[in-house]
């Protein structure tokens, strides 16, 4: 049903490669450098910058849920298929990390949107071929939040232009908002011939049914110093803890078509791209420079 | 720089605190039945000990009345079983009623047309049907002050509208007949109101004021009409409909001769949450009109019931709207004054059957919806009390 593996699988290739690829490229600029006051201005420092990027989300459902509660089939019938890291999402938003000796604390306030699908279907038959009647439901849902995590990041090498590092933390996203939109496609069997019919496509607003949350993320990636720009490139995985569906909310729109939030646990894949500067003033020893 | 970093802990801090809490008990279920040609018609919900037990109508075969369905859901609304009666005993009233662990409603033999006292237990158990001796036609009943029922019914060969006292064991009591009057016959009408619920559904209603004074809205002087009844010979005042163009729809007692109404004149609707009826004399419900409820459709059936949330008492008024909603409209009951709204239902049409507050004070509504536009289903939305107050209740 879920077609995570296949996906994460893809996603990861290339982030991985990017990985071996900038140790690899940063193995000859190992050796320290004379510059000591230079070094030294490494050693300890603040960056500040703006850093953007795509994620894709994946919802894990905990329970499948329905509006509807059939009298004469069983309920797996409505179970909800889920498309895993299919729809790519966005965020965008400022980075600032704090930098000692290979290690760095960084907090990345974001504003982030996350999107994921998933359908439904229900059928009904009478006694004559043309009795028949089915309806697809395609939702897609759409989550803004403002996602801050906190990360911790260790640079595997801690001199030269090139510095892969990994990280790990933990995040609180805010709901901002929800929406959702439904597309039903029918299928009537009444006209002899099956006739495919455009159901509509609504559009529900649903923030009433999410909420905050809050997980652990993990990742690594790699950074480029030039001229007095560091480029970041990160690859991160993230994964809730707690529902984003609010339980037990019954929202009229929602309802109204026989739908009900599952308890979903979103995990996302991030790719970012940040562009982050030094703050040398906080340095006395490159005051003078 | 540090301030930033202070402000944004602080806003993860603020962000860390526990979110409200969740109201659990709200749900809303759509009963679906995979049959292409399944028709129920729900008509009332009443809580049992751990479910909600549902009346229903259903199509039949044989006969243009309609069948008896039960539907039993628990307290989560997930269906539990259903039973159906069989064509022996047709068209149940819009009442289902209980006392103690017993459910009753009244409903009808299709051979003698002769109504009968049902009751079972939750679960289906203990069934019977207790015919009531005389009296035909059943339209309406209700739960009396001191355990008993009323029952309105009508006699078609003296052309009477009945009101009676039934006990628990079928035995009826107290009974007063009023003539329709001269004029040409209404049992076309009556059929009509079993046969064709979908159009035009008269308000056949009854209930007590005190325990001494009932009413009933029924055919009187060839109008559908408040009847108020001590069962003596003559009516103790009667609120005079126009044939069945204009009358009262749904009535409420507030204390002694006020009441919460609604009524309807051709195809408007309107509303008194507090008025002054005459229960000792001759009015008419022409004169009660002033103004149309105009979001509400026409001949839309409306539901009123008693509300108390955080000590203040209200008065629900549940309607149809044009747009296929359903509209809960707060009154206090005390001044009259609106104090809030709500709406169930989106895209797909939703009717309404009833209202019912269960012994948590959650308002349980049942009706309808039109799932893809076309198979009409059963649906059953339970609003907490938490939820009444955020829907219902909004200041901004």
């Amino acid at each position: 049903m879920q077609r995570d593996s296949l996906s994460i699988r893809r996603l990861l290739l290339p982030g991985l490669l990017l990985f071996v690829m900038t140790v690899a490229e940063a193995q000859p600029v190992k050796k320290p450098k004379p510059n000591k006051p230079k070094y030294g201005f490494l050693d300890t420092q603040f960056w500040l910058g703006v850093k953007f990027g795509t994620n894709f989300a994946n919802p894990m459902a905990q329970s499948q849920l329905s509006g509807f509660s059939p009298i004469d089939y069983p309920s797996d019938r409505l179970t909800k298929t889920y498309d895993s890291y299919v729809l790519p999402g966005g965020q965008a938003g400022i980075e600032m990390t704090f930098y000692h000796r290979g290690f760095s604390v960084g907090l990345h306030p974001m504003y982030q949107r996350s999107r994921y699908r998933y359908t439904n279907s229900l059928e009904w038959n009478g006694e004559q071929e043309s009795e028949r009647f089915a309806t697809i439901y395609e939702s897609e849902q759409r989550v803004d939040v403002i996602n801050v995590p906190i990360f911790v990041k260790y640079d595997l090498i801690q001199d030269g232009k090139l510095r892969p590092f990994v990280l790990g933390g933990g995040f609180y996203s805010f709901l901002v908002g929800a929406e959702r939109q439904v597309k039903i496609t029918q299928t009537d069997y009444s006209f002899g011939a099956p006739q495919t019919i455009d159901g509509g496509t609504l559009n529900l607003g649903v923030k009433d049914a999410f909420q905050n949350y809050y997980g652990w993320v993990a990742g690594g990636g790699a950074s480029f110093d030039y001229w007095n720009i560091r480029t970041v490139i990160e690859i991160t995985y993230n994964q809730s803890l707690n529902s984003v569906t609010r339980e037990g909310t019954s929202q009229n729109e929602l309802s109204s078509l026989g739908d009900q939030n599952d308890d979903v646990h979103l995990s996302h894949i991030v790719g970012s791209v940040s562009f982050v500067f030094p703050l040398r003033f906080i340095d006395k020893q490159f005051q003078a420079l | 720089m540090k301030k930033l970093y202070y402000l944004i802990t602080l806003l993860v801090l603020l962000g860390c605190k526990k979110d409200d809490e969740a109201p659990v008990t709200s749900f809303t279920r759509i009963y679906d039945h995979s049959n292409y040609n399944v028709d129920y018609r729900p008509l009332d919900v009443e809580e049992g000990t751990e479910s909600y037990v549902i009346l229903a109508t259903t199509t039949l075969d044989r006969t243009q009345f309609p069948g008896i369905q039960l539907v039993q859901v628990d307290k989560e609304g997930e269906f539990e079983s259903s039973y159906e009666f069989s064509e022996s005993t047709i068209a149940p009233t819009s009442d289902l009623m209980k006392i103690d662990t017993f459910f009753y409603f009244f409903a009808m033999d299709p051979v003698s047309l002769q109504a009968s006292l049902v009751s079972f237990t939750p679960g289906f158990g203990n069934i019977t049907a207790t015919p009531l001796n005389g009296l035909l036609y059943p339209l309406a009943g209700s739960l009396t002050s001191d355990n008993q029922f009323l029952l309105l019914s009508y006699n078609p060969d003296d052309k009477l509208s009945v009101i009676s006292k039934v006990d628990r064991t079928g035995s009826v009591g107290s009974t007063a007949a009023y003539t329709i009057g001269p004029g040409s016959d209404v049992e076309e009408a009556i059929i009509n109101h079993y046969t064709q619920p979908d159009d035009k559904l008269l308000p056949f209603f009854c209930g007590e004021v005190s325990g001494s004074l009932v009413y009933f809205n029924g055919f009187f002087n060839y109008s559908m009409s408040l009847v108020f009844s001590n069962f003596s010979g003559d009516p103790a005042g009667v609120v005079q409909g126009q044939f069945t163009d204009a009358g009262i729809r749904s009535v409420l007692p507030i204390n002694g001769s006020t009441f919460a109404i609604s009524g309807y004149q051709f195809d408007d609707n309107y509303i008194y949450p507090s008025v002054t009826l005459s229960t000792g004399g001759l009015s008419s419900s022409v004169d009660l009109y002033t103004s149309n409820a105009a979001e509400w459709r026409p001949h839309t059936p409306v539901v009123l019931k008693d509300y108390t949330l955080n000590e203040v008492e209200y008065i629900i008024y549940a309607a149809e709207t044009k747009s296929r909603q359903i509209a809960l409209y707060m009154y206090e009951k005390n001044s009259g004054n609106f104090a809030g709204l709500t709406y169930i239902g989106y895209a797909n049409p939703f009717t309404l059957s009833s209202l019912t507050v269960d012994d948590e004070n959650h308002l349980v509504v049942l009706g309808t919806t039109y799932v893809a536009g076309r198979f009409r289903r059963i649906f059953v939305e339970k609003i907490s009390e938490t939820d009444m107050e955020k829907r219902t209740l909004k200041t901004d």
